[in-house]
């Protein structure tokens, strides 16, 4: 270790001196030595932007500043912003403009622009793009944020603000995220962010090899390190059952290890972890870990694990069939068919590419019972794992989710913190945990890369008549069949298909697990089926637009699986939707292609896509939620919501306040915390505001019945005569607040607290054998248009704008959804042009290629179809499917450019010239 | 991170005693970008160790100064900021061609940090030679990853081998079609060289891209003023509009009277271990009238003895379009 030296700093605005390592980084004597954690620490490899201070004025990384470099000179950071009391102007401006959803890129863009607004207070909005590029967002697609950068700029010139009036009710009323404000100021604390007396640093050591048996583990070195406080690895865990559960059956899973017990089956998987007193010694403590392994030959990409000689991972083989989906008659439908296309399609893994890396901290409480704090999507399941691992009763764990830094179906049980918990178990000290970027990417559950074979026929007037699709699903090394579900269900795609025969089977290969990610199953689906729609189009010479309409699903038709659809069947009036600027945008790119020089070498393009999805998490097992009216005359509202940044907790509260008469600022959300809101529930697949607010809504008007029967007893009048409004129960110009009635409600011996529940009422699983059954009670379903301009001579592609139409019902909160939809169609923009993972190699965040600012597209954003009958106010969930239509539509458009077919993702510049040599 | 010692240097020659007094261990430190981000990953192997002290030569006094003097050029200091390179009013209208390369470096926020000196001293990005893991040849392993692996991107289509990296500078092909000199300070003397003889291809030296001493600094960057009528141009392509490594990058600067080229200097990025002097292209160009024809002539001269690895042809085609835009570019009156 480096000597410490005395530093003097300035931050902001005070003098201090501290003593520290001058060869360690500014962003870390921030955060650890002076608490300063609204600076994040996002890659550590100034490729995120994340860590940006103010140094003299002028934007800087912190993460790559030592801080010997910095002696003597000024530094800003968020906490700085905004002091003496009230948000600094660009801080009110990101909260009001949705322009904050995980918020933990937020501090540093804010940073980042103010810097440029000292020296130029009214930038032009090239100037402003130039600073905001660095800076890496996952959630926002960047759109909100530009505007609240303008929108700022405004307010921190003087110009007044824009007061938007008052209305009634808060369902389908832009508003701010309820979080917003603790996240611009760099209060909220994210799982990094804590910290104790005591804390021990966890450190992973993973496997260098993507494949092979762990011969011996020897820590007896390691352990003597002074520093070193204990160890956890596969052999000292080999007593109890190991392992994270495969969600659904039937289909082999295979329990996955959270480390290693006798064989590695991934590069990166953990073989040992240590518990250390700094992260350093963590560090050499693993360095002397010795290893023997035996190395194996490995399986890499599903071409490669369908051969038949290809290594076993499992001694059953690599593939399983596990759902096939068969209606009407499949020769018969080919036979009938005036047009068959056939095609291969390749989509690869997609990293999550959150913000936050994993991170948690975890200790043993004065009572024994297990405390972990971690940015979990699904707290209910760490604790059940945590507390199978260890053979603890589930209430002596407790689990509670941190604001979650971007998950996106990434954070769900994770190594990182379940080692955390375990090594805490075992050393009895507080332990935490947080990735470094490349763990995060070596490691981290990807999106399933699919091999898929897609043969559709159709008649001459357009009509599909049949569909055989062959899905080969990459899960990765450890079995779970779960994808090959959602990807049989949505191979269809949103249309009328008499004869189809889908088999989708999971595949087992060496590298990281896959898992859920937004969109799960559809993206892949929809690259594959909207190409071959295309495909068929250009055959017949039909409209592309046409076909789809002519095919769209409509209330009463059947799919594959045999599910009668009557509600939320709105594709087509998506496909309405854009039709307009679909013929606005073919007329433009043939205006634009015409008066181009013959010798320009761009050519634009206009792409059409649609996209499906059943939502997330099938099952009959009811969700539930807890209302209570507490003493002051506020709700408390408890479920196992985690708030993800995506803002459904606030459209929870708009709806409970809403039914209650409350304003919204008296409604008090609990959520993911196993211990306060026991109620199971995974926040994913956009079913928030359906299933939660299903059963947030049972339980109030529980409640409601209650006091208005108690209400109307102490005001003498009918019940039918009680209303809710403004915290009180009225009756004809007469009130009673709410807390004297809950005052009341005691007196007389009526309950406050109610619980209600909501289940997929539909469900019926899937048989394995025919796939008849309905897989879930409503469908995602949209429209998008890509427009694009593509170099031939180069291979770059530049999506210039997408439109989107999804079918909504009511929207809840039009402000946050439409920040969902941007976030979805810049994560497919990027899984269609720059994300590339590469298994074992692909270590950095640049290397990976997250778009940026840069890769933006304008972004047009509609909301159409009706209420739905079935669900909470009519509303539909539409943010997360964004994602499905985008890359097919972008594939779509490059093709209608330039002939040239994507048949594999990304289109990066080497692919799209093979493809255009090809054409 | 690698724990090292921070030494402030005082002078150019201080610091090339420094690092001759800690021979081996030390290493200099301009914006440290580059080098801080290698000490945090440990890319060390047989050849190349990580230094235990770092000597800082931002203390020097004056090595960020830009200057120009009417008919002798332009001085960059080592230490000169890539956002001031790219930002200065004379280089803007005298040296486009290095405004515009400095304009693409990286990110606004490394651009603040990032020097001149480093730009032209950082380390290959191939990510064989970045992953800690792989003891790969160029660390002074035996295995040149690239050969089998993915060599789609940052990989060399000339002059390969036996290690395969490409240099990834933007500044360097600017300043060498600006026909620059380097001074380079050491702790007894200085020298001064054409920047493009400081770059080594991995057949001369497998495991440094440049001819500098243990013990040696670079001190300055020399550019003559540009005779007149000369013009130049630079573009770089890559995988996203924002910050990444060259694809491929083409420098072209060439003096032009009557719309005939009468003397040129030819540059490429990203596709060879060292900047990548284009001499017959140069030949194919001196002379002629700039058209289309001559330009695509140029283009494919400059590329007539590429040699692309497995998965990177297409970097072929790539910079070919791109020196043939730049041509007609530089040539544009």
């Amino acid at each position: 270790m480096e000597k410490k030296s005395r530093i003097r700093l300035t931050i902001n605005g005070k003098e201090l001196e501290l003593e520290a390592e001058p060869n360690r980084s500014l962003l870390e004597v921030l955060r650890d030595d002076l608490g300063l954690t609204g600076t994040k620490q996002g890659c550590d490899r100034e490729e995120c932007g994340t860590c940006t201070v103010l140094l003299e004025g002028v934007s800087a990384l912190s993460c790559n500043l030592a801080v010997g470099m910095v002696v003597g000179r000024k530094v800003e950071t968020i906490e700085g912003l905004g002091q003496g009391g009230g948000l600094h102007p660009l801080q009110k401006a990101f909260v009001e403009k949705g322009a904050v959803q995980c918020g933990f890129c937020t501090p540093g863009i804010i940073l980042e622009t103010e810097a440029l607004l000292r020296r130029d207070p009214a930038p032009t909005s090239e100037k402003i793009t130039e600073r905001l590029f660095p800076h890496l967002c996952r959630c926002t697609g960047y759109a909100k944020i530009l505007e609240a950068i303008e929108y700022g700029a405004r307010l921190r010139r003087g110009e007044p603000a824009v007061v938007t009036a008052s209305h009634q009710g808060y369902v389908g009323r832009p508003r701010s995220a309820l979080d917003a404000e603790d996240k611009v100021t760099g209060r909220a604390k994210f799982a990094a962010d804590l910290y104790m007396p005591d804390m021990a640093y966890a450190k992973i050591l993973r496997s260098p090899h993507a494949h092979a048996i762990i011969r011996n583990i020897d820590t007896s070195e390691a352990e003597r390190i002074p520093g070193v406080r204990g160890f956890v690895t596969g052999r000292n865990l080999r007593a109890v059952r190991l392992g994270v559960k495969p969600l659904l059956r039937p289909g082999r899973g295979t329990f996955q290890p959270v480390i290693a017990i006798d064989r590695v089956r991934y590069k990166g998987e953990p073989v040992a972890a240590v518990a250390a007193d700094t992260r350093e010694i963590a560090e050499q403590a693993l360095a002397a870990v010795k290893v023997d392994y035996e190395v194996l030959e490995s399986v890499i990409g599903v071409e490669a694990a369908l051969k038949p000689d290809a290594p076993r991972i499992f001694p059953e083989g690599n593939v399983e069939q596990t759902q096939t989906i068969t209606r009407g008659d499949i020769a018969k439908g080919f036979a009938e068919a005036d047009v068959v296309v056939e095609n291969w399609y390749y989509t690869p893994f997609q990293e999550h590419g959150y913000i936050e890396p994993e991170a948690g901290l975890a200790y043993v409480d004065t009572d024994g019972r297990l405390f972990l704090q971690a940015c979990t999507q699904f707290p209910y399941q760490c604790q059940q794992s945590l507390a199978q691992l260890l053979g603890l009763k589930a209430e002596e764990v407790r689990v509670v989710a941190t604001p979650v830094g971007g998950g996106f179906g990434g954070k769900y049980v994770e190594h990182a913190w379940i080692l955390a918990a375990l090594l805490a178990y075992e050393v009895r000290s507080p332990v935490k945990v947080v990735y470094t970027r490349e763990e995060s990417i070596l490691s981290s559950t990807k999106r399933h890369a699919a091999l898929m074979r897609f043969k559709t026929g159709a008649s001459r007037n357009g009509r599909l008549v049949a569909l055989e699709a062959e899905l080969f699903m990459d899960v990765g090394a450890y079995f779970d069949p779960l994808v090959t579900r959602y990807t049989a269900v949505a191979a269809q795609g949103p249309y009328e298909i008499p004869n189809v025969l889908v088999k989708a089977a999971q595949v087992a290969t060496n590298v990281q697990k896959s898992g859920a990610f937004r969109g799960l199953g559809g993206i892949q689906i929809a690259f594959a089926q909207e190409q071959q729609l295309e495909l068929i189009a250009q055959q017949l010479q039909m409209d592309p637009w046409e076909i789809r309409y002519l095919n769209a699903l409509r209330p009463g038709s059947v799919t594959a699986t045999g599910h009668h659809l009557e509600e939320g069947v709105g594709i087509s009036a998506t496909l309405k939707a854009v039709r307009p600027y679909y013929e606005q945008a073919l007329q433009v790119a043939r205006a634009e292609n015409g008066s181009r020089e013959t010798a320009s070498t761009w050519k634009r393009g206009v792409g059409l896509a649609c996209g499906w999805r059943a939502y997330g998490g099938q099952s009959t097992d009811p969700t539930e939620a807890t209302v209570e009216l507490l003493p002051d005359g506020t709700l408390e509202v408890r479920s196992g919501l985690v708030e993800l940044g995506v803002g459904s907790t606030t459209a929870l509260a708009q709806m409970a306040a809403d039914l209650m008469g409350v304003r919204l600022e008296d409604v008090h959300l609990i959520g993911g915390d196993t211990a306060r809101a026991p109620f199971p529930y995974t926040t994913s697949g956009e079913k928030a505001v359906m299933m939660i607010g299903g059963a947030v809504c049972r339980a109030l008007e529980e409640l409601r019945a209650a006091l208005t029967s108690v209400s109307a007893q102490a005001l003498g009048c009918r019940p039918e005569e009680i209303t809710f409004k403004g915290g009180n129960a009225l009756q004809a110009g007469r009130k009673l607040p709410l807390d004297r009635l809950a005052a009341l409600c005691r007196e007389v011996g009526v309950p406050l607290k109610y619980q209600g529940a909501a289940r997929w009422s539909g469900y019926r699983p899937l048989d394995p054998d025919t796939g008849q059954g309905v897989f879930c009670d409503l469908y995602a379903m949209r429209t998008q248009v890509a427009e694009v301009d593509v170099n031939t001579t180069t291979g770059e592609v530049k999506v210039l704008r997408v439109v989107d139409a999804s079918d909504t019902g009511t929207v809840v909160n039009p402000i946050l959804l439409e920040g969902q939809i941007h976030g979805s169609i810049v994560q497919g923009l990027g899984y269609a042009l720059t994300e590339e993972f590469v298994p074992g190699q692909t270590a950095t965040l640049r290397e990976y290629g997250l778009p940026t600012v840069l890769e933006m597209p304008e972004m047009v954003v509609l909301f159409v179809g009706d209420k739905v009958p079935s669900t909470p106010f009519g509303a539909k969930g539409a943010g997360e499917t964004a994602i499905v239509p985008t890359p097919a539509a972008i594939a779509n458009a490059i093709a209608h450019a330039t002939r040239a077919r994507l048949r594999r993702l990304p289109a990066k510049p080497d692919r799209v010239l093979a493809a255009l040599r090809e054409s | 991170m690698k724990s090292f010692q921070l030494i402030d240097a005082r002078s150019p020659q201080e610091a090339a005693s420094l690092l001759n007094k800690y021979k081996g261990k030390a290493q200099p430190l301009a914006g440290g970008g580059d080098l801080l981000y290698l000490m945090k990953d440990r890319i060390e192997g047989r050849q190349i160790q990580m230094p235990d002290v770092l000597v800082n030569l931002e203390s020097i006094p004056k090595l960020d100064s830009i200057s120009y003097e009417k008919g002798k050029g332009l001085k960059l200091g080592a230490m000169a900021l890539v956002s001031d390179v790219e930002a200065n009013k004379t280089i803007r209208e005298r040296f486009p061609i290095l405004a515009q390369a400095a304009a693409e470096v990286a990110s606004p926020q490394l651009r603040n940090m990032g020097t001149v000196g480093g730009n032209l001293c950082q380390k290959p990005r191939c990510w064989y030679y970045r992953n800690a893991h792989l003891p790969c040849l160029k660390k002074g392993g035996s295995t040149c990853y690239a050969l089998e692996g993915d060599n789609r991107y940052y990989h060399a289509i000339l002059e390969g081998g036996p290690c395969y990296i490409v240099h990834p500078s933007d500044l360097a092909p600017a300043l060498i079609a600006l026909n620059s000199q380097v001074a380079l300070v050491g702790p007894k003397q200085s020298r001064t060289i054409p920047l493009e003889s400081f770059f080594v291809n991995t057949k001369q030296n497998l495991y440094q891209e440049n001819v500098l001493k243990p013990d040696e600094i670079v001190q300055e960057v020399s550019v003559p003023e540009p005779k007149e009528g000369s013009r130049g141009f630079y573009l770089k392509s890559r995988i996203r509009k924002s910050w990444d490594f060259a694809l491929a990058s083409a420098a072209v600067q060439m003096e032009i009277a009557g719309g005939v080229c009468r003397d040129c200097r030819i540059v490429l990025g990203g596709v060879a271990p060292l900047p990548y002097r284009a001499k017959d292209a140069e030949t194919a160009l001196k002379g002629k009238k700039i058209n289309e024809q001559v330009a695509l002539k140029v283009a494919e001269e400059a590329l007539k003895a590429a040699q692309p690895m497995s998965m990177n042809a297409y970097k072929v085609d790539l910079a070919k379009t791109l020196l043939k835009r730049a041509v007609l570019q530089a040539g544009k009156v």
